[in-house]
């Protein structure tokens, strides 16, 4: 289990995370999603023990990750802007993993064949999704309790992002990981996450299960013969409303069968209801305070 | 405590170095003589020093790699322990064996090669963590690199300051023994490691316990900074207290310091006019040191303020230094100074030569004086025989007028062919010292000086004369 507790970090004088907290059980893929800037780099580098907490702690399995290297060897972070050293191929990057990880060699090769890699190549030379494939071979041939993954599916094509959702859902089936994405791709995040929390102002604002997010914050779009007084509308938690001719589309946070059933006692002429992507759910989630 | 896998990733990851190094050295052992071999390879060992730290360590520098290197399941410990052993070892290895095939060839000691393999690779060590240590001070690779620079040049640059400042501030003394300062260079130590050889393993003992404290120092300071270091800090600007803002301030001060050094001045607004062009174009290397500092343009009111306070402080220390005489040091002096040697030496020109003098030389050689010089001296240079107290007396007074004459509102400049030479030793240190005299003898003055036990010669384009109590001259020697 992944436990932070009181996560802060500041650079400088900007305090990116504050007093952040956050639990995720093992089996999960967490997507952490977040505006530019809100820190998702930051949390999964402190979470990799890279960056000492200023104020806080990390605890996976009940031990600390920073500066602790027999945790360490459970967790691989594969950040957005991978590193490889000049002139290195696959296998001289296999060489230097090896030493420090267990690397499953069938898994190796069967990554290596579907995200089509030749281990002779040096990197170099490699499209930027290519060099991310690169990193995520690794990161599923070594088979970490914890994964971290910063902007996994930047750079990659369709079906190389088909073949990556497939592979980490495989993964987590066999390993019973942990694996923590951050992307602004929240349709690819969508396909493989079953939990995610939305990152504001240094803290995780609303996380949760995503199934039951989703099934809670709903859109209703409704008519009306007449012109009705707005402020009936102030009993729902609303997240958004908008007006279009005589059609409102409200994106109400509760229980659909509850929220329609008072939604109805309104006497609208039309009354639909339509699920939210989880696109719209962050940005009802981070912009809807502010409609 | 040291990681092997990450060893030998060092060693599989670096073969192409490893090789290259092994067949310079290779071809430098087949292809040259024995001190010319050791001599090269020490050269090559010396420049390693510098470089690869700087190229093992360069990691840490870097935003990406530090996501790697700091996330692998090794210690940092482990780490920094492995990449030292590792840089020491391929700059140690080639040298030793250099050193050793070459001495095969001759009569040489064990014991001494075995010494001398030692204290090499005690210097390699210090010089290599000392590098590391300053080259990770720093938050990205180009400031680590000059930051290697100015603390490498730090202490010569200290003692040149120091030894210019005294030897304008003080009077008398001639030697201030600051070359030790040296040694607090690794680049120093580099070029110990060059030019020693096994003849003078003796020399190299006498640095050996300076490199140990040094070693000592730089491992503590370094692992400390490694292992605590913030990885955030990698390529953003070096704000580290010990970075620019370190440099900035004691290069300021140490050229400041310099400035102040070009003459003693009674009056500091004379001193400030002298100078105002040095301040200004220092004032230009200060505001472009902030900016590659911050790497922007970094003009705030501040800067001009701290740059006319340091201006005045160093103004303020020169004065201190003329009121006090040097600190004392121009009046600390001789204790026993019946061992002592001196010698006073004074050029006149044909119109200043004092009458009586010009007359026994001409009634000597028959023929006017262009010039003449004036050596009146007591003891001797080796300082074996003692001096009467009667000429101690004649000569500490010349000596004690020079200093006064020096600190008085009237010197102007030196008058180097008019001084006082002195020669002293204590416990067992010979010390020079120097005096510009404002005298002019007469031949009165120079019988006394006989009278009292001290030989007086005098030389002119004729030849080199001694004078007698009785007032003629024994010729000592004559130019035909």
């Amino acid at each position: 289990m992944l436990k932070i507790d009181g996560l802060s970090k500041s650079f400088s004088d900007k305090d990116v995370l504050k007093e952040l907290s956050l639990n995720i059980n093992e089996g999960s893929i967490f997507g952490l999603v977040g505006i530019n800037g809100s820190g998702k780099s930051t949390l999964l580098r402190c979470i990799a023990g890279i960056y000492e907490c200023d104020k806080g702690s990390v605890l996976f399995n009940d031990e600390n990750t920073y500066l602790n290297e027999n945790i360490r060897k459970d967790i691989f972070f594969v950040n957005d802007d991978p590193y490889y050293p000049m002139a290195s191929n696959i296998k001289a990057l296999k060489e230097f993993y090896s030493s420090y990880y267990q690397i499953d060699e069938q898994a190796y090769r069967k990554y290596l064949e579907l995200f089509h890699l030749d281990e002779n190549k040096t990197i170099n030379s490699f499209s930027k999704g290519m060099k991310r494939q690169t990193l995520l071979l690794f990161a599923l041939a070594i088979k970490p309790k914890l994964l971290l993954l910063d902007e996994a599916f930047d750079g990659l094509d369709p079906i190389v992002r088909f073949n990556l959702k497939k592979s980490l859902y495989d993964f987590i089936e066999e390993n019973n990981s942990i694996i923590i994405i951050s992307s602004h791709n929240l349709k690819e995040l969508e396909d493989i996450c079953d939990s995610y929390g939305i990152l504001e102002n240094g803290r995780i604002s609303t996380y949760g299960d995503l199934l039951e997010s989703k099934a809670n914050i709903n859109k209703y779009q409704l008519a009306f013969k007449e012109e009705i007084d707005e402020s009936l509308f102030n009993q729902f938690d609303i997240l958004y409303q908008s007006k279009e001719g005589s059609v409102y589309s409200l994106v109400i946070k509760g229980d659909k069968d509850e929220i329609c059933e008072k939604l109805n006692a309104l006497n609208p002429i039309i009354l639909d209801t339509l699920q939210v992507n989880f696109e719209e759910l962050f940005i009802y989630e981070h912009e809807g305070g502010k409609q | 405590m040291f990681s092997i896998e990450y060893f030998k990733y060092l060693i599989k990851s670096k073969r192409y170095l490893i090789l290259l190094i092994g067949l310079v050295t290779l071809l430098n052992i087949v292809g040259s003589n024995s001190s010319e071999g050791v001599y090269i390879q020490s050269l090559l060992s010396a420049t390693l020093c510098y470089l690869l730290p700087v190229y093992i360590f360069y990691y840490v520098h870097d935003k990406k790699a530090v996501d790697t290197f700091f996330s692998i399941p090794v210690s940092r410990k482990a780490m920094l322990i492995s990449g030292v052993v590792f840089i020491i070892g391929l700059i140690y290895i080639p040298l030793s064996i250099t050193i050793i095939v070459h001495t095969i060839r001759k009569v040489v000691l064990i014991s001494d090669v075995l010494l001398f393999l030692i204290k090499v690779l005690l210097a390699i060590s210090s010089v290599v963590v000392f590098v590391s240590a300053i080259y990770l001070l720093a938050n990205n690779a180009i400031d680590g690199i000059i930051m290697l620079g100015a603390y490498s040049f730090l202490p010569i640059m200290a003692a040149i300051v120091i030894d210019s400042f005294l030897r304008v501030y003080t009077c008398g003394p001639v030697d201030f023994n600051l070359q030790y300062l040296g040694y607090l260079s690794p680049a120093f130590m580099a070029g110990d490691i060059i030019v020693s050889n096994i003849s003078n393993v003796g020399q190299l003992l006498n640095s050996s316990i300076g490199l140990l404290v040094y070693l000592i120092i730089f491992s503590i300071s370094l692992y400390l900074s490694y292992t605590n270091r913030k990885v955030e800090r990698a390529n953003t600007i070096s704000n580290n207290l010990f970075t620019y803002p370190f440099i900035i301030t004691i290069y300021l001060f140490m050229v400041l310091v310099l400035i102040s050094s070009s003459g003693i001045y009674t009056n500091v607004f004379e001193q400030l006019k002298d100078n105002f062009i040095m301040y200004l174009v220092l004032f230009a290397i200060f505001i472009s040191a902030n900016f590659l500092y911050k790497r922007k343009l970094h003009f705030t009111i501040v800067l001009p303020i701290l740059y006319v306070v340091a201006i005045l402080f160093t103004l303020m220390f020169a004065m201190y230094a003329r009121n006090t005489r040097g600190f004392g040091l121009s009046d600390a002096y001789i204790k026993d100074n019946r061992n002592t040697f001196y010698q006073m030496n004074s050029w006149q020109n044909a119109p200043d030569i004092d009458k009586d003098i010009k007359d026994l030389l001409f009634e000597q050689s028959k023929k006017n004086s262009e010039y003449v010089s004036i050596n009146v001296r007591a003891g001797d240079a080796d300082l074996k025989f003692p001096i009467s107290s009667e000429a101690v007396n004649i000569l500490e007074k010349f000596r004690q007028e020079s200093i006064d004459w020096y600190y008085s509102d009237n010197y102007k400049s030196y008058d180097y062919n008019n001084n006082i030479y002195v020669i002293s030793k204590e416990n067992n240190n010979t010390k020079h010292y120097s005096y510009y005299l404002n005298s002019e003898y007469t031949l009165k003055d120079l019988l006394d000086f006989v009278d009292s036990g001290l030989e007086v010669t005098l030389s002119n384009e004729y030849g080199e004369y001694k004078l007698l109590k009785d007032g003629s001259l024994d010729v000592l020697y004559e130019y035909e």
